[in-house]
């Protein structure tokens, strides 16, 4: 809801909300809300490893509920789910990187083995007051040297097959587009690099300064 | 429900003259006959967006995603959907964000429903609890005043503030079975 708030309060940014089944399923009447409105410039992404993986790996509800088929009755303009690289990069990628005439929804299903990861920082008032800031931050891949107001967060994951993955979402602002499965258009991009693997928590819209 | 314009605005009216004179852009509310004026006014207003929730709790989290984007948003409630947001008035604080809610309040005068009830007495202390300011209208003619100064302590202040319409204000109920 709150990236749904966000999406409305600036409709020519696209915004992405990236969050987990566990919390996905907190909030199913949530879709029934945004469903009414359906803005394209929102886009819903839920990776989906049916379990509640901080409290002990418990079941979660998606292993008999069909989150995609809850948001397509609720409304959601385009509902989809992943289950491969292929489809996050050649599919996903470019419908972030261009709102649609609709809400996106999109079920990621991801292993549930373990990454590593870093601790976020947990400063609420830290990270709001971030997502006004544009850092200049140098990105440690060669490609990256012309972005020089680039902020980026990474999230790697395994996705179903057990290959692991390093995605990057990456904002990039005023740049020009270098490497490749980079920023095409509008400010966000999600693409493949080869990094030593960082996992961030992200919300939508909020930035991490990150100095290297 | 007369369409004729009356003389005089009612303290709905002003309420939502408020609400415009703080460019309050996103209105979200769980429909709610205590609040009908002020939710029809926003479907009509070119500059509000006027978002119906499937439960209150959804309209803290939408105001948080609007203020982040630069917009002022306020939640029309009632008095038992305040029992729905507790969790999510944790975000306020965590973030400290500024939050506006007007709630019309159930349970307390001449109520005929016995599920309003409970939550009529707990409204304030859980607000209170929650770190939330509470500040009430009794009368017609205070309405305008109090939510003006409530939504300066929000947008201006940064404060989390909650302003409750009384039932004897808003007029109880009366169904006839």
């Amino acid at each position: 809801m709150a990236g749904f708030g966000l999406a409305l309060a600036q409709p020519d940014r696209p915004v992405m909300v990236l969050t987990g089944d566990g919390e996905m399923l907190m909030a199913l009447g949530a879709l029934a809300t945004i469903g009414q409105h359906n803005p394209g410039n929102l886009a819903i992404v839920v990776l989906d490893n049916t379990a509640y993986g901080e409290t002990g790996a418990q079941v979660s509800h998606t292993a008999t509920t069909d989150l995609v088929g809850v948001a397509a009755a609720c409304g959601i303009a385009h509902c989809e789910r992943i289950e491969d690289q292929p489809a996050v990069d050649d599919g996903l990628a470019g419908r972030l990187q261009q709102p649609g005439k609709g809400t996106l929804f999109s079920v990621v299903r991801i292993a549930s083995a373990e990454v590593p990861r870093a601790i976020p920082i947990r400063d609420s008032a830290y990270v709001k007051a971030g997502s006004g800031r544009r850092s200049a931050c140098r990105s440690t891949a060669a490609d990256d040297r012309g972005a020089a107001r680039a902020t980026f967060s990474r999230r790697g994951f395994q996705v179903a097959r057990g290959t692991r993955y390093r995605v990057t979402v990456q904002r990039v602002a005023g740049a020009h587009p270098t490497g490749r499965a980079r920023a095409r258009g509008g400010p966000w991009a999600v693409g493949q690099r080869h990094q030593p693997l960082e996992a961030l928590e992200h919300v939508a819209g909020m930035e991490h300064d990150r100095k290297r | 429900m007369s369409t004729a314009p009356s003389p005089a605005p009612s303290w709905p009216d002003e309420l939502f003259g408020v609400l415009q004179d703080f460019d309050v852009r996103q209105l979200a509310y769980v429909p709610d006959s205590g609040h009908a004026q002020l939710i029809r006014r926003a479907h009509q207003d070119e500059r509000m967006t006027a978002i119906s929730l499937t439960t209150e709790e959804e309209g803290v989290a939408l105001a948080a995603g609007a203020w982040l984007g630069g917009q002022r948003a306020a939640l029309l409630m009632q008095s038992s959907g305040v029992g729905n947001c507790v969790n999510m008035f944790s975000l306020l604080r965590a973030c400290k964000l500024p939050f506006l809610t007007l709630v019309t309040m159930r349970g307390e005068w001449g109520e005929f429903n016995p599920w309003q009830i409970p939550m009529a007495s707990a409204t304030e202390p859980v607000l209170r609890a929650m770190g939330i300011e509470v500040q009430r209208i009794e009368q017609p003619d205070e309405a305008a005043d109090v939510l003006r100064h409530a939504a300066s302590m929000a947008y201006d202040g940064g404060a989390a503030m909650a302003v409750l319409l009384s039932q004897r204000l808003i007029g109880a109920k009366i169904f006839k079975l």
